[in-house]
């Protein structure tokens, strides 16, 4: 179903079920972050104090295990 | 967004791995997680507070406390769920902060309404009055997202714009399940209410 400005009126008629409110809203779209947004996230962790970031010391091959500790987002419930 | 080449990682691995070697010190791999989140993180948090420019703000200190949190990220919970509870905990203290300091500006910034960001919404050929209708909609349904309180917001929001699970969501919240659910469905007469509030000049002429 296509929602429209106009088709909100129907909410005028107190009969808007539940569902169209999910449907509506459901229409939101997506906001875009700054193209450069991730330049500039990198750019100020490289600001930090040396003290607070990670130098690279272990071997990459070490590493093919994840954290335990830190679940994949992709194993989430959906 | 700018594709570019990874030496140790690529996007196949899990948000845990790449926050492994992100701790090892390898930048490619939190870039990787950066890019992996940073468009859904923004449009929640721009929804949130409906500010564009607050939100590139709040959204370059989720990253940065996510990157000084990599050692303590031992909690159990997933990386995603994390990563919108601090966005969230975040807009909350701006919206405080906001309030706090400078409510009366509110109705200033109706005088730049040309700057919404709404309006940079891109459409591939659009015929003028389909953007004005979709423009419109799109931001009378903001103003209603904007009369929610705080813990109904955060429900609407990773619902509607993240597409979370019921049970994702109260991960995220630290809340039930059930909770989560009595939220959203107690949000759902007060979005009626406030779509209905909207129209309702329009409607009297």
């Amino acid at each position: 179903m296509q929602f429209r400005t106009s088709d909100i009126s129907s909410l005028a008629a107190d009969t808007f079920p539940e569902d169209d409110i999910d449907q509506l809203f459901q229409k939101l779209q997506p906001l875009a972050p700054p193209k450069d947004i991730v330049q500039q996230i990198l750019a100020r962790v490289k600001q930090l104090p040396a003290t607070q970031r990670y130098q690279p010391t272990t071997p990459a091959d070490a590493l093919q295990q994840p954290l335990e500790e830190v679940q994949d987002a992709s194993e989430m419930p959906s | 967004m700018q594709v570019r080449e990874y030496k140790n990682v690529n996007h196949e691995m899990t948000d845990g791995l790449l926050a492994k070697h992100a701790l090892a010190g390898d930048e490619d791999a939190y870039a990787l997680l950066v890019q992996r989140y940073n468009s859904a993180l923004f449009n929640f948090i721009c929804r949130f507070l409906n500010d564009y420019d607050a939100a590139s703000d709040i959204l370059q200190q989720v990253f940065l406390q996510l990157y000084l949190s990599l050692p303590k990220l031992r909690t159990g919970e997933p990386l995603k769920a994390w990563l919108f509870q601090v966005a969230r905990n975040r807009c909350v203290d701006e919206l405080r902060r906001k309030h706090a300091i400078h409510f009366s500006e509110l109705q200033v910034s109706t005088d730049e309404e040309d700057l919404s960001p709404l309006a940079t919404i891109p459409d591939p050929d659009p015929l003028p009055e389909e953007v004005a209708d979709q423009h419109d909609l799109q931001e009378t349904l903001q103003q209603a997202i904007d009369t929610l309180p705080v813990k109904y917001r955060s429900v609407v929001l990773l619902r509607y714009t993240v597409q979370m699970s019921f049970a994702e969501i109260g991960q995220t919240l630290q809340m039930p399940e059930a909770t989560v659910k009595t939220y959203f469905q107690r949000s759902k007469p007060l979005l009626r209410a406030a779509l209905t509030e909207q129209l309702r000049p329009s409607l009297r002429s």
